[in-house]
């Protein structure tokens, strides 16, 4: 039984033969260029520079904060104006948590730094804002309802 | 001998300046209004997880300070 060759194979029998090898040319070009691009990309450095900031993250936390840290993915920070507790999970986004009296998720915080920075600079950058400047960064962080946060609730 | 640490795309890029040499002095606290203007927050660093003090002038004193860029909302 023949099989249908499709939409395609009939136009590439349609297709002159120089405009088929200009398409192939553009494809290939294409390609290319693809392929180099991402041969430029700065991988290797991408991983020093979350080395690095996982370094500084590490050295600015407290014992117990680097603990909990190592255990669980997240620390917890006691806001410098309020006293309220947030916690802070690995990562750069939607990943901190106004915490109420019983630890339970009030609100997910939505705020970074501006600029593209590893994710220990971000999380750092977070902890030293709620225990520094914090009722300017509520102001500036998005509050998110929490039944919308990617987490599980922490046990 | 202290350091300016300020938070980049490298994960941060350090700048040493010696309390001794008004020179090196100088230029830290040049950095630290040319940062300072463009909206990063400086901190001196705290031990220990400590949350340090937030600074809104350049004292050469402080051995260790954080520039964290300017927050925005996601």
């Amino acid at each position: 039984m023949d099989r249908d060759p499709g939409p395609m194979a009939a136009h590439d029998r349609d297709t002159p033969p120089s405009l088929r090898a200009w398409w192939l040319q553009r494809l290939s070009r294409f390609s290319r260029s693809v392929i180099t691009h991402w041969a430029s990309l700065d991988f290797a450095g991408a991983g020093a520079a979350q080395a690095r900031a996982d370094r500084l993250l590490g050295e600015n936390l407290s014992q117990a904060q680097r603990e909990q840290f190592e255990e669980r993915g997240y620390f917890v920070v006691t806001g410098g104006e309020t006293g309220k507790c947030y916690r802070i999970r690995r990562g750069y986004q939607m990943n901190v948590e106004e915490l109420d009296e019983n630890g339970n998720r009030r609100h997910v915080l939505c705020f970074m730094p501006e600029g593209h920075l590893a994710q220990g600079d971000v999380m750092l950058a977070q902890k030293m804002a709620l225990e520094l400047f914090e009722s300017e960064t509520l102001n500036i962080a998005n509050r998110i309802p929490p039944r919308f946060s990617r987490f599980d609730e922490a046990l | 001998m202290a350091v300016q640490i300020v938070m980049d795309r490298n994960g941060d890029t350090r700048h040493e300046f010696d309390f001794a040499d008004p020179k090196t002095i100088a230029r830290a606290e040049e950095r630290f209004r040319e940062l300072t203007g463009k909206g990063f927050r400086a901190v001196a660093l705290g031990r220990d997880g400590n949350p340090g003090t937030l600074l809104d002038k350049f004292d050469p004193l402080v051995e260790r300070t954080l520039f964290i860029p300017q927050l925005q909302g996601g």
